[in-house]
Order: structure tokens, then sequence, then C-alpha cells
């Protein structure tokens, strides 16, 4: 019949029902931090197939490889709480690498005391700039930002051979400039072996984790991607938070050009083809994050990011091969995605 | 006739959202071949009703028949079979495709697998023609179209489908008159050939114009029906108003009035907004009352600068300012809460603290932006005790409160940014009757501390309960100022509805 009872108020509390809100309790957390769990079980399962997964070059391995995703992370993070989205994040990376070994190589800045510092700061501007870029299109001009992006990463890439010629450049390291440069990507502090990379990416990871989540300019980003019309008729400028948050994504991008450059020692447009992209933003989706933004934070965004690195270097080590991988990977996004998707459903 | 007296039967219906009643014990009888009028004011649950009635509500209890039959109307598709349709302001019409396109959409994929548009195009004119409109083109993409015939197309529609029961939510809302002349000759053949007609409209000339019965809501709750020819306007308002509502207001405190703070003068913006002008003193609450779309928001908004002003000047304090934005407003001193809340007025995912911080960030900061974070909470725990939120944690979202604290959230933003010229826009819309009683002595409150308040709101009772002053808006004009001893129900529809 089209008959309900309305709720009895005494039914509902209950001693049994108590217990029952414990357990729900429980499981909306285990959904909620489903990424951390996530990352717990792919760690037991890493060191049961391959005794080398725990050893600390395995270790430092991912850690080195990872800081360029970790910082990439990061910015898409900022992007994506504010709502946007950013898949200029190759090019930017791409073409502040390019940047630095220019510098350096045919710009005969290596021959220069200074030449390395300013190579290095020139690149991150460089990533910065093209943030700005995307910064200004996307919240000055109010266009969306899946085209901004778009349009850029053609462009960077553009630029990217434009610069190189579509060769690589090289860098020559018996030049002490470039030694010293790529010893910092390859090298490791003499005391606990970390790669030095992995100090730059705790230090960001530090730096941003703190604004967002302590300053008003982090509340006021989470906010904007929560409801921006409620926000500007709050009276808050949202347009200055967007901006920002796309400059800061393009001078991590900046930042993590430059360890690539020196980790590899050299500077080639085909970079553009690996994708930070893609990963970047599976990350931050594993990590909680929301594409319609409002939701996501930089312990979660971790934990994504190293997700991802996990299987990639499990299948690594048990000799998966490169095209399987890309499928256990897409199976993972989806689950993790999915659980989130089912707990929010929940808590509806 | 068929062996049953209603097309419709709807009787005990009782729905809440969020533990507010927005039904409660409600029915209704409409006889095929009659236009059954709906009538309450804002809130009142006419929407609410139809909504279940269109299966886009479930009802919480209640039985509804058709034609003399129980059923169970779950989804919109459900309602569509047993030959109900709704028609609401906002049209459910693709406005790319064609005429012809939209009156047979349903039968795309289903009836229609390959399409014939020679066929497609004379059903179409065939079911125009049939109520008088050959005259539109089926070949018309709809966004081409008048409002008006957007609605004819809509009815057509509707009727293809053999709707007997056709609901009309304020289909005249935006027509002109003569349009409005051609839609009534319609929807009066269609009552001539059966259909059962259920009109919901705030303009008693139409009602009185059109109808055969009215049956009356107040407060999500069934007043009476009564046949349209025995009543009067007079004795149909009462109806609608009821008596009691006068001591609902709680008592001014001590209050006077000072010098105009904020004054505008022959404001226009878009299609809304033609002339409007007004004056706020300090300690009073000045209502802008109105049909809903006389363009008292759009005022609103012109002035603070969200939406773009024409021509116009605003003086604030005696000075003379040209606001751009909301910001602008808030860094000036002025207040201002949306009408919308859930989509402008709060942020629903975030903690009920960082709502109330919002828009006065700039208090609880330290150097480089750090949030003073202890302070932050006490800062908002002050003010929380001031407006009296009802939780026992704000950290928890925002959507974990009730309609009424939601609302209280919003203003509490406002008084932390510590404006003393407050807009508030439909200030207790949605919320229950305890939070309204509430929010009123709040405003009362801040009154005695010589703010000064710009209330807009459709419900004419809240205008005669709370205002010192109301300025009448009718179609994007500043019609008419009442002043407090003259502030009836008379007066104001006067205004309101040019009569």
């Amino acid at each position: 019949m089209f008959m309900f009872t309305q709720p009895d108020p005494v039914l509902e509390s209950t001693a049994g029902q108590h217990v029952e809100k414990e357990k729900n309790r429980f499981v909306k957390l285990l959904f909620k931090y489903n990424a951390v769990v996530l990352l717990i079980v792919m760690f037991i399962v890493a060191t049961i197939l391959s005794p080398y997964f725990l050893t600390p070059e395995n270790m430092f391995n991912v850690l080195r490889q990872q800081s360029t995703f970790m910082l990439v992370g990061l910015g898409m993070l900022l992007v994506m709480l504010t709502g946007g989205i950013d898949l200029s994040v190759s090019s930017t990376v791409t073409v502040s690498s390019i940047m630095v070994c220019y510098c350096l190589k045919p710009l005969l800045m290596q021959n220069q005391s200074w030449g390395l510092l300013v190579s290095v700061i020139l690149a991150i501007v460089i990533g910065f700039a093209f943030g700005c870029i995307n910064g200004f299109f996307i919240s000055v001009l109010n266009m969306p930002a899946f085209i901004v992006t778009l349009a850029m990463m053609y462009a960077g890439r553009g630029v990217a051979f434009i610069i190189t010629d579509a060769n690589t450049i090289l860098l020559d390291q018996s030049v002490p400039a470039n030694e010293v440069f790529v010893a910092f990507a390859t090298g490791a502090d003499p005391v606990l072996h970390l790669p030095y990379p992995t100090y730059v990416m705790i230090a960001l990871i530090i730096v941003i984790g703190l604004v967002l989540h302590f300053t008003a300019f982090g509340r006021l980003i989470t906010a904007v991607g929560s409801n921006e019309t409620a926000v500007q008729l709050a009276g808050v400028n949202s347009k200055k938070y967007k901006f920002w948050a796309y400059a800061i994504c393009g001078a991590l991008c900046g930042v993590a050009g430059v360890i690539l450059a020196a980790r590899t020692g050299s500077g080639t447009a085909l970079s553009t083809s690996v994708s930070y992209d893609m990963t970047s933003i599976a990350a931050v989706v594993i990590g909680g994050a929301s594409l319609k933004g409002g939701e996501g934070n930089v312990p979660m965004t971790i934990v994504g990011v190293f997700v991802l690195a996990i299987i990639g270097n499990i299948m690594n080590l048990v000799g998966v091969g490169v095209y399987p991988q890309l499928v256990v990977k897409a199976v993972i996004i989806i689950l993790a995605v999915l659980l989130k998707s089912i707990s929010s459903k929940r808590v509806d | 006739m068929a062996d049953y007296e209603y097309a419709v039967e709807m009787k005990g219906i009782y729905k809440a959202f969020e533990g507010v009643h927005a039904l409660e014990d409600v029915q209704l009888s409409v006889k095929p071949g009659e236009i059954h009028a709906l009538m309450g004011e804002n809130g009142a649950g006419k929407s609410t009703l139809i909504k279940v009635l269109s299966g886009a509500h479930l009802a919480d209890a209640g039985e509804v028949f058709i034609r003399g039959e129980q059923v169970h109307i779950h989804t919109t598709k459900d309602a569509n079979n047993l030959g109900v349709s709704v028609i609401y302001q906002e049209f459910a019409l693709v406005p790319h495709l064609s005429v012809a396109e939209n009156i047979f959409i349903d039968e795309f994929g289903s009836e229609i697998k390959i399409i014939d548009w020679k066929l497609l195009h004379q059903r179409a004119r065939d079911a125009l023609d049939a109520i008088g409109f050959g005259d539109i083109d089926p070949r018309t993409p709809v966004r081409d179209l008048s409002v008006a015939y957007q609605q004819v197309v809509e009815i057509c529609k509707a009727l293809t489908r053999n709707a007997e029961i056709l609901v009309l939510d304020e289909p005249t809302a935006v027509l002109t008159t003569k349009e409005v002349d051609k839609l009534f000759q319609l929807i009066m053949d269609l009552r001539d050939r059966g259909v059962a007609i259920i009109y919901i409209s705030h303009r008693l000339e139409e009602i009185f114009r059109i109808t055969n019965r009215i049956t009356v809501f107040k407060d999500g709750r069934y007043v009476g029906t009564v046949e349209t020819a025995d009543m009067q306007p007079k004795t149909l308002v009462a109806m609608m108003i009821g008596r009691d509502l006068a001591s609902f207001f709680p008592p001014r405190l001590d209050q006077k009035i000072g010098d105009v703070v904020l004054k505008v003068e022959n404001i226009s913006a878009g299609r809304m907004v033609k002339d409007a002008s007004f004056e706020l003193h300090e300690g009073e609450v000045l209502g802008l009352s109105g049909l809903v779309g006389a363009g008292r928001t759009e005022t609103v908004r012109a002035i603070l600068g969200v939406d773009k002003m024409e021509s116009g000047k605003v003086w604030l304090h005696g000075e003379e300012v040209h606001l751009k934005s909301a910001k602008d407003a808030f860094d000036k001193g002025i207040g201002f809460l949306p009408e919308d809340r859930k989509n402008q007025g709060v942020l629903l995912k975030l903690p009920i603290k960082y709502n109330i911080t919002l828009s006065a960030i700039k208090k609880v900061v330290a150097v480089f932006g750090w949030i003073k974070r202890k302070f932050e909470t006490a800062f908002a725990l002050d003010i929380r005790e001031k407006v009296g939120i009802k939780t026992n944690n704000i950290n928890n979202p925002v959507s974990s409160l009730s309609g009424g604290n939601q609302q209280k959230v919003a203003i509490a933003r406002i008084l932390a940014s510590d404006s003393k010229v407050l807009i508030l826009d439909e200030p207790t819309r949605g919320v229950d009757v305890g939070a309204k009683m509430e929010i009123f002595k709040l405003i009362n409150e801040l009154i005695a501390q010589d703010y000064a308040v710009l209330m807009i709101s459709s419900e004419m009772v809240e205008i005669i309960g709370m205002c010192d002053r109301a300025v009448v808006f009718r179609e994007g004009m500043t019609v008419g100022e009442v002043p407090k001893e003259d502030l009836t129900e008379e007066n104001l529809i006067h205004f309101a509805m040019g009569i």
C-alpha cells in the first residue's frame, strides 16, 4: 500500500542500534580511507611477491622516481580542490626540464659560476609562467579549465620541440656545473642515504600541506571548489584563489622539471609523452579528491601517489610487462574510486 | 460519464524533508472537466503536493486515487502512464530541437526507430491544429519561440500523451496580457473536453477568471476547498493567511530610527529591473514586497554589483558608491544573505566553523595568512551563541543541520564580518515555524543595536509583521511605499498587483 509509518523516535535510540551505529562508523572510516588500506595491502603483497621489494636500494629508487610525480600531484591537488583540472602538466614539466639544459649548454651558462643557479631559477619561472597563463584564462576570462589546459598542453609540446629542434640536449658531465647538477639527483646524503630530490619533495609537501590546511589561502581554495557562487556572494574574490592554484601548480611542475633534467642529465621533448597529467589526476582521485572540487588533502594525495608507485614497482620487480601493467593500474584506479562512490552513497 | 466522481483524489498525504513537515494530512480532489486552483502563500506546500502527484517525490504516508482507483506513483513515468502531466515554470523542452521533435520526444527510441520526418511534422501539425495553434511551424527550433508558444508546445506534448490530468504551475508568470488570453482560451477548451486541470497561481484575478473550485493550503496543511463563485478576493485572502499569525511575531525591542544609511535612486539592470528607488534608515527594517519575479532580488544584486547596473545611483552613509562585487560590498560594511540557501548561502560540505568565518577570515589570521585555530573556534562559538545555532559541534558540516539552522549559519557569517547594513533576501524561506520566529527575534535584536535591515520577502504576513516600512515592486519598478501604520494585505496587494 501507499503507507509508510512515521519513524519512531523511541525505537531509534535502542542499545542494539547503538552498536550498529558504531559498526557503521567503522565501515564509514574504512571507506573514507580506502586508499590507506589499499596501500597497506599492496605493501604486504609486494613484500611477499619479491624479496627485493623492501631493500633500501629499491625503496630509495621508488622515492627518487616518485619525487617528480609527487610534486606534480601536489600541484594537481591545488587545482582540483578549486574544481578545476590541469592537463598541461606534462608539457610544463618537459619545457622546464629543457629550459635548464638549454641554459646550461647552448646558452653556455655551464661555464659561469652562477650559471647553474640561474638556469634552475629560470626553469622554475617558466613553469610558473605556464601556470599563470592557465590561471589567467581560467579565472579572469572565465574559460573552461579543460579546454585552456588542453591548449597549453599542445603549446608546451610544440615549444619543447621547437627549442630542442627535436633533438636531445645531453649535458656534458665533465663540466663541473653539470656534474654537480646530475649528482644532486643521482646522489644521496651521507647520513640517511636518502636521495636529495626526496628532501626537496618532503620540504614542498610540508610547505603545501601547511599552506593548505593552516592558512586562509588554503581554506579559501577549498571553499571556492566547494561552491564558487556562494563564496563570491560571501564577499571573497574567488578569481584570485583560482589563479594562484594554477600558478603554484605550474611552479611545482617547474621544480619537477628541474629534478627530471638532473636525473637524466638531459632535456628532451619526448618527456611530454610521460603521463604526468593522468598519473597525478589518478593519484589525487585515489586520495579521495572529487573532480567537482572542495574535497581532498595533502596526506591522502601522498598515499595516492605511492599506491600508483608501488603497483608499478612491484610489477617491474616480478617482471610483468609494461602493457599488462597499464591494465592492472586501471583496475586499481577504478577500484579505489568505486569504493569512494559507494561510500558517499552510503552517507547520503 | 464514467463511474467515478474525481479524476484525482489525494488523501492524508504526509511529506517531511529532514524532519521539517512540508505536508501534513493534506487532501485534494479534482473533478474531470474542471479547473481547480491550488492556492497558498509561498512555501504552503503546493509544489510539494504536485511533486508527489507527478512522482518526483514519494509521500511519507497517504493515498492517491486516479479515476477512482488507488494507484502508487513512484516515478514520473508512472504518472505519465496514468495520464498526469505537469507543466512546470521551467519547461522540460530541449531548446535546440524542433517543435515536432519535442512533442514526440518520448516516442524516440521506443515507437520511433527510423524517423519519417514528413509523418512526424504532419502529426505535430495536426496536434497543434487540434488545440488551435496551427500557426506554429513544427520545424522551428523551440528556442526561437516566444515563452508563451513554448508553453503551448509543452501542453501539446502533454496532450499527445493523452494527459487527462494537467497541472499548470504559475503558467502566466512570464506572459504578456495577450498571451495570457490565448492560453486561457486553450485551458478552457481543454476543460470543456473533460480534462481535469490543476492550476497554481498567485494572481487572484486569474483565479477568479477561470477556475471552478479552489483548494487552499497554509503551512503545509489543508485549509479548505470552496466554489470559486462563492468567494470574494477578501475572503479568499483571509483563508490563505489565517488570523492567528499576527501574534506570531516577537515584539520589537527599543528602537530609534536614525539617518539614511543606504539610498538608491532609479536603478535599472537587465530585463528585470526598470526603475527602483528607496531609502534605508539606521535602526529600521525596510521590507521589499511584491510578487515572485517582480525584480527585487535582481535590484539588490545590481546594487551590490553582482549583476551589472545599467543606470542609477547608490549612496552609502551619504557618499555615492559604485560597488563592483559582493566583496566590495562586504568591505564597505554591507552584508548580503542570498535567497537560495543551499546553492548560494552556505557551503554545505564544509564545517559550520569555516562557514561562520568565511566572510571575516581576515579577523582570525596572523601573519602569512596563518589561521589562529583556537581564536577562530572561540570567535565562531561566540557568534554561534549570539545567533543561536543548535549544534553540539561546530566542526560538523553544515549539511548536518536543519534548514533553519543552516540559515542561521548564513546569518552568522554576515554578522561575523561586522556589517551594519544587512540585506536579507528571503531570510525565512524553507525553514520551519520555530526557526522563523528565532530569526525574527534575532532581527529585532540587531535593530536594537542600530543595524539597518533590508528584508526581501514574498510572504506579505512577514512584511507586515516585521517591517517598519515596505516598498512594493511590480514588474521591475518600485510602485509604492507603505508606512508602518498602513501595512495591510490590501495595501500591499493593491500595489503588487496594480488593482
